[in-house]
Formats: structure tokens, sequence, C-alpha cells
């Protein structure tokens, strides 16, 4: 993996842990492709706080989500949304 | 005016009731971008009325139906540092028909113009809105979401769908401090209404307790009260402005 894809994953995973205040929970323990919204999900997310951690990738990273539900997708992993990302400031 | 000056984006905002709503919200002192969809000659009135007023407003032609639109205006919006504390969405289209009558084309418009537009802007405006922890959200329904009204099965239906947007909106968001509230106007006369059968209109004031039409600075004065820092513990309710009718 490119060093910069690896440093967007880490950044996404920092901003999972600031943005939704998880406790006990520190950014190294998220795994790149850990599903992050799905009931199997080891993080737990309230899928309700997903509207949070989109708002928050879209200002730190300057990217807009479109409305054709493809949002859900981007918000599997921090993997895929890494990818979305990378391919939105490309 | 005690509270901040904050960012009001008017959906439907150069005219009738919006109109009014953007003037009340410009003379409290925030800034007022109005959403317009291609009247440029109602955008030249409202831009002249607030200016002789001595009021200033900003203006967004876009098509509130379209999600790229919409789009693009938030990244204006952002751009600008105007992305909205409080929205409004005002914006309005009626295609009566009896059912026998009404076309599917008439029918998709007055949901798109309608409920669509409200879901979209809705959909982006939360954005800032959560990263701010502060909101406020007011939706237009209408006396016809509950009631019914003959010849306005389309309009009728999506008014209750705004209604269930607001709703649901509004427990989705309030753990972020954002209040999504809906407005439900009676006869107010306006463009959106001039097209009405005056035996219709003089059938609704016999409906209608205070018998006479609503103005549209009398909406727009429950709409800044909805907007304010005071009321902060409603969300999720439509308030009547209706002189009685419901």
């Amino acid at each position: 993996m490119q060093d910069t894809q690896r440093e967007l994953r880490q950044q996404i995973k920092e901003l999972v842990v600031t943005t939704l205040r998880l406790e006990g929970v520190t950014p190294q323990e998220i795994g790149d492709e850990d599903p992050l919204f799905s009931p199997t999900s080891p993080l737990a997310l309230d899928s309700l706080s997903a509207l949070e951690l989109l708002s928050a990738i879209e200002y730190t990273f300057k990217v807009r989500f479109e409305s054709d539900g493809s949002a859900k997708q981007h918000f599997e992993s921090v993997a895929t949304l890494a990818a979305f990302v990378s391919a939105a400031t490309r | 005016m005690s509270a901040p000056p904050r960012n009001a984006l008017v959906i439907g905002g150069t005219k009738g009731i919006g109109r009014a709503v953007a003037r009340r919200l410009a003379l409290d002192g925030h800034h007022v971008t109005c959403v317009y969809r291609r009247d440029e000659a109602a955008r030249e009135q409202c831009a002249r009325e607030l200016g002789e007023a001595g009021l200033s407003v900003a203006f967004e032609q876009v098509d509130a139906t379209e999600p790229a639109e919409v789009l693009a205006l938030f990244s204006r919006l952002a751009h600008a540092e105007r992305e909205p504390d409080l929205l409004v969405n005002a914006a309005g289209l009626t295609r009566d028909a009896p059912l026998a009558f009404l076309s599917v084309a008439d029918f998709d418009a007055v949901l798109a113009s309608n409920l669509k537009a409200t879901f979209l802007v809705c959909q982006q405006a939360v954005k800032p809105m959560v990263r701010r922890r502060f909101g406020r959200i007011i939706n237009f329904s209408s006396p016809a979401a509950l009631l019914g009204n003959e010849g306005q099965a389309a309009y009728a239906a999506a008014k209750a769908g705004v209604l269930g947007l607001t709703k649901t909106l509004a427990r989705e968001v309030a753990r972020y401090g954002i209040t999504v509230n809906a407005v439900s106007p009676g006869l107010v006369r306006t463009e959106l209404t001039a097209h009405l059968p005056e035996q219709k209109v003089e059938e609704l004031l016999r409906k209608t307790p205070l018998r006479r039409a609503g103005t549209p600075e009398e909406v727009a004065g429950m709409v800044r009260m909805l907007c304010d820092e005071a009321a902060s513990y409603l969300t999720g309710q439509c308030l009547s402005i209706d002189g009685g009718l419901s």
C-alpha cells in the first residue's frame, strides 16, 4: 500500500474516534476492513451517528457525498472511505 | 436583537410567504440567502423591495428538485461561508385537478417541488448544522395534509409527506441541537393561491373562525419564532397558522 493511502486511512481512523467520541477505542485498534455501521461491527456504532461522521469527512477533506445512495457503500469500512476520499480529491 | 446573527437559507424566498420570511429574518439581522427556481422578475422585485428597506440578501438560482444543483448550491454556500444555521423550505407548487383528471406528470411535479426538494435541501443543510451543534429547520406543510382538500390530491399527499419527513428528521438530528418543525399556513393570498376560484375562497373563509385570509407577514412572524434561540425545546411539531381552520 502506498504511504499516502496508509496515512489517509490513519487520518480517517482518528476522525472516527474523535468525531464519534469513542471511549476506550484507539485509532490503531480499528482495522482497515472492519465494518463501521453494520450490526456485526466490533465498534458497535449507532447508524444515526453516520451523519456526524459524514459531515466531518466532507468538511475535513473538502469532498461531497452524492445523494444517490452510494454513501452507504463508502461507509462500509475505513478502507472504502479512504478509497472514496482518494477518488474525490484526485 | 439579542440573538446572534445567523446564516439563513430560504428556499422559495423571492415570492409570497417565502419573501416575507426572508424579509423578516433579514430585519432581525440574519444573513439571508434566497433560493429561487427561475422567476428573474420576482428576484428583481424582491431585491428592490428589500433594498428600499435597507436590507441586503443574497440570491441563488437553483432547481431544488435536482440533486446535483442542490449539491452545487451547498458547495457555493460553504465557499462563501453562508452555510445555513436557519433553513426555511417555503417553495411550493400546486397543480390542482380532481383525481380523474390529475396527470402523472402533474402529480410528479407537485411531489418533486414540495417534498423531494425539501428532502434534498434538508439532507445537505443538516451537515453544517451537525458540526455547529445548532440548527433550525422549518418546512412548509398545509392544512390539506391532514384534512384533505378536493382537487388537491397531489398537493395534500406531498404536504403530508413533508410532515412525515419533518417528524422523522426531528428525531434523527435532535441529538445535535437541531430542531425541525413544520408550519401549516391556511389561506394566505399569494401567487400560489391566486388561481383559487372565488367560490372556493369564500368556502374556505366560512370554515375559518377568524373569517379572513392570513398575510405572509403573519406566517413569517411564526417562522421567526421557530427560528429563535428560545425555541430550543420544540421539535417535530407542526404549527397551524390558519385562523383556526384546522
